[in-house]
This record gives C-alpha cells, structure tokens and sequence, in this order.
C-alpha cells in the first residue's frame, strides 16, 4: 500500500540547502536506521489476527455505524421540531 | 549527495529534505542530552503532547465545559473531568510510545499490520469527525469574535489565514512552537474562572465528593456526560499524537520525556476546562440551563452580562484561541491520516511542493470547514454539542486498533503494552462505548417518540 518514493535529484539539492555545513554520513548519524523516509516507506508485515477478534472487531463496527445513524438522525430530528 | 561514499562496502542511504531537516533537530537533542542541559533537552522534546491535549480544549469542548457549568453549577462534572483527563493521558501515552518506537503514524501502521480496509474505515471515521469537528471550531471561533461584533465572514478568513501562515515555513519545529504559542492562551478560561468571583469552598467540595449529582433531563445528562468524554478523547488525538512524535523524530531514548509532556498537557488541559465549567457555573443560576437560549445571546454575552464585561471579554479570547489552535491540530491530523493513507509524503518537514496532498489536505478541510459556517442559519451550538459526541461514538474502533498496535511486540518490542496496560485500556474503551451508546439509544428512542 505504501509506496518507496522516488527522490528527485531536486529533492537532493533541497535536502543538501537545508544543512549545508553537514556531511551524508553526518545527517544519517544522528537518526536511526529505520527513521529515515525511505525505511519508513518500505510496508511492514501483515498482523494476522485470530478469528475471536475479526469478529469483535466487525461487530464493534456495525455498532459504530448503528450509533453514529442514531446520533446524525437525532441531530437533525431536533433541528426539525 | 551521491548516495555512496568512496570506499565503502555498502552505499549510504539516499536522503530527503525531510531526512535532513530531522536529522538537525535530532542533532541538537543529542547535543543536550550528552551536554546534560536537562531542562533544555525537555524544551526541546516536549510538543505532542501538550498540543494533542490543549488541542482538545477546542472550542466545541470548552463550549460543552461551560455548558455543563450553566446547566448544574459546580459538582459531580468537575471531577468528572479530571477522571476523562486521565483516560486522555493513559490513551495519549500509548499514541506517542508507538510513534516514537515505530517512527510511523496511526493510519499507515493500520493499514500495513491490518489490511486496507480496517485502514480505510479509520481514515473514513477521522476525516467525518474532522470536518464535523473543524466546523464547530469555527463555530467557536465565529462565537468569540461575535462579542466584539465581527462577522462569521472574519472567522473563516482568521482561520484559514492561520493554517496557511503556520503549513508556510516547511518545518515542523516553527509549526509546533508557533502552534503551542498560541495554545498557552488557552489558560484565559482559568483567568475567567477567577474573574467570575466562584465560591471556591463549593469547588472544593465537588472535587473532594463529587457532589452535588445532576438532575433534571436524563437525555441532557448523557448528551452531556458523552459531551465531556468527547470533549477529551477523541479520534483525531489519536492519530494526530502518533504522527506528530513520529515527525518530530522521537525515539526510543525519548518516551520518558513523552510521557513527562503528555501528562503536563493532561495537566494544564484539565485545569483549564475546569475553569470553562466553573466560567459556565457563573450562569447557573441566571438562567443557564436553558442552552439554547445561551446560543443566541452566546456564552461570552452572557457572562458579560452576569459577571461583568471582562469576564465576558475573557472568555470570548479564550473561544477564539480555542477555535484556533485546533483548527491547526485537526486540519493537520487530517493532512497526516490522508498522506499515510495514500502512501505519499505526510511530513511539515517537507515543503508544499515536496508533499502536496498532505498540504492540501490540510488547508482543504480547513477551507470546507471554514465555508460551511458562512452558510446562514447554521444551528452553532446543536453543531459544537453533537461534534463532541460524534467523536465518542466514532472512537472506540479506533481505540481498539490503537490497543493492538501498542500491545504488539513484533513491533514495538520491549516497548510493547503491559498487561496492566491493556486492562486499564480496555476498561476505557467499555466506558466510552456505553457512555456514547447510552445517550444514542436514549436520544434516538426521544427523538422517534418510542418513549
């Protein structure tokens, strides 16, 4: 779902401007590996979840909009009368 | 930057403007924490937090607070509002902790450890209540400049012209300090609880028993209890707090700074509703608990009127700063959930042209909230009530997803939920589920005539 982008060599230009005094290996030094953006855009696995907590989870949905139609049609319910 | 030094076995990552732009901030925590500058280290770390939950004391909030204090004066409501502070703060906590750990936010993680489904259906929540949400902080905004006789015409300019100068630097850092400039005015509904001249014996025994319980409409009672749970927990904190950490670059070695910075803005949240409800109380016995005959004559006309023209003043400032301020917190919780969401750029480290969606998601939900309420006739409070508690509603989905992804320990390691945490979780989750279902089915069984 999410994508690795790709980086111009504008966006490297920019990224060059906004730091100039500092060197590549010094910009990457001061954050971990996985908090740069390319890591960051790479998808992580897939949580399988067990089948008691699909179900919770649909039917905590189906509540959610049962509620949510109840709380919209109130609204406007007491804007009418 | 070729992406390779010479030599090397392995090339060096590419980096972005973004990558660049955190790394200098993540230089200058390193510098303060090997330098063992403490107080700077925190005034350095500090922000999410306190923004997530000053945030909160939006306009719809403060407006729900004072209505709560109009309606049964000072009692069961006051502590009742530290307790939802306290769920905020055990809820927020968890929001930063996955940030920090992870470096990603709410809605891409979702859709990554879940499917793009229960993803999508998150992101569909957020942005609904968002907008619903901003309108009501326009509202605020349009409330507060009414007593100074400026039209809803300025309110929509004041905070569309405010998210476009605060997205304009490209930087997170000046957007969150700006952003937590304007937050500290939040205090002004303190000033007004003291302006209001309170007996603060009788605050004092509400904290202390919470007492005396309110009467009266128990469909009032619930609108208003789901108001005020609403009013402190609510989906955009959730994913706003977790993409924020993440933009700012917190890691691991910061949680304990985090967790100092979610419960200062627990603090100094709770204290300043507190001082909207007991604003709000001034009115009791004036007439307050007609609340849609506060909305015409407004909360700030009325308190001018009853506890004299600063008093009203104050409060009037406080509903616009209110307005404001989570007019850029949401509107960027919407740029950050639309970003993650498409998989594009999602960072105020980037420039406009360098995340364009995230921009425009961001000064679009502000643009359509800010139109809505240019519309004639719009029923203002009715809007700002009902935003609280479609926030309740929406919320415990979220909140579950939220539950998972910080009890996970692929993901988050030794980092992960304590049992202790996850019971303490789910019970909030129970409470506002029935809180937010009881004043549904009672409203709507009102409403359809079924009772």
């Amino acid at each position: 779902v999410t994508r690795t982008r790709d980086i111009s060599s504008a966006q490297l230009a920019e990224a060059a401007a906004r730091w100039p005094d500092a060197d590549h290996e010094q910009l990457i030094e001061y954050l971990e590996s996985d908090q740069l953006v390319e890591e960051r855009s790479r998808p992580l696995g897939r949580r399988p979840l067990t089948h008691r907590m699909v179900v919770l989870l649909w039917a905590l949905r189906v509540f959610v909009i049962v509620v949510g139609v109840m709380v919209i049609y109130t609204f406007f319910a007491t804007l009418n009368s | 930057m070729e992406g390779a030094l010479p030599g090397a076995a392995l090339p060096l990552p590419h980096l972005t403007p973004e990558d660049t732009l955190r790394s200098r901030d993540r230089h200058r925590v390193h510098d303060a924490r090997l330098s063992g500058r403490r107080w700077y280290l925190l005034w350095l770390l500090v922000g999410p937090g306190i923004l997530v939950m000053l945030g909160e004391n939006d306009g719809p909030s403060m407006i729900s607070y004072a209505t709560t204090g109009a309606t049964y004066g000072l009692g069961f409501f006051l502590p009742f509002i530290v307790a939802t502070f306290v769920m905020a703060a055990v809820v927020q906590e968890m929001c930063m902790r996955v940030g920090a750990v992870t470096h990603r936010g709410y809605g891409q993680l979702v859709l990554e450890r879940f499917g793009r489904l229960w993803g999508w259906f998150n992101a569909g929540d957020l942005i609904f209540t968002n907008l619903v949400t901003l309108i009501a902080e326009f509202v605020a905004i349009r409330v507060g400049l009414a007593y100074f006789h400026l039209g809803a015409g300025v309110a929509a300019l004041l905070g569309v012209l405010l998210v476009a100068f605060t997205l304009s630097g490209g930087r997170y850092w000046r957007w969150e300090r700006i952003v937590l400039g304007l937050a500290i005015f939040n205090g002004l509904f303190l000033v007004t609880a003291i302006v209001v001249k309170p007996h603060w014996g009788s605050v004092g025994h509400a904290f202390a028993t919470f007492s005396p319980l309110p009467g009266g409409s128990r469909t009032t009672l619930l609108l208003l209890i789901a108001s005020t749970i609403g009013a402190t927990v609510t989906p955009w904190m959730i994913f706003f707090q977790q993409s924020a950490s993440a933009d700012k670059g917190l890691t691991p070695a910061d949680v304990r700074h985090g967790r100092w910075d979610t419960i200062a803005g627990a603090v100094l949240a709770c204290v300043f509703g507190c001082g909207a409800l007991i604003a709000g109380a001034a009115l009791f016995r004036h007439g307050g608990s007609s609340i849609q005959g506060l909305a015409g004559a407004g909360f700030p006309g009325a308190l001018s009127h009853v506890s004299g023209h600063l008093a009203g003043t104050l409060f009037a400032l406080g509903l616009i700063e209110a307005g404001a301020v989570a007019v850029l917190t949401i509107s960027a919780s919407t740029g950050y959930a639309v970003g993650e969401c498409l998989g594009v750029a999602h960072s105020l480290n980037n420039s406009a042209r360098g995340a364009l969606v995230f921009y425009a998601a961001n000064l679009g939900a502000a643009l359509l909230a800010a139109g809505i309420i240019l519309i004639p006739g719009v029923p203002l409070l009715s809007i700002a009530l009902n935003a609280n508690v479609l926030a309740t509603v929406l919320l415990p989905v979220a909140l579950v997803f939220m539950i998972l992804l910080a009890s996970d320990r692929e993901l988050m390691g030794r980092w992960a939920n304590s049992r202790l945490n996850n019971v303490v979780a789910v019970i909030i989750v129970a409470f506002i589920t029935i809180c937010g279902a009881a004043y549904a089915i009672d409203s709507f069984l009102h409403a359809t005539h079924l009772v």
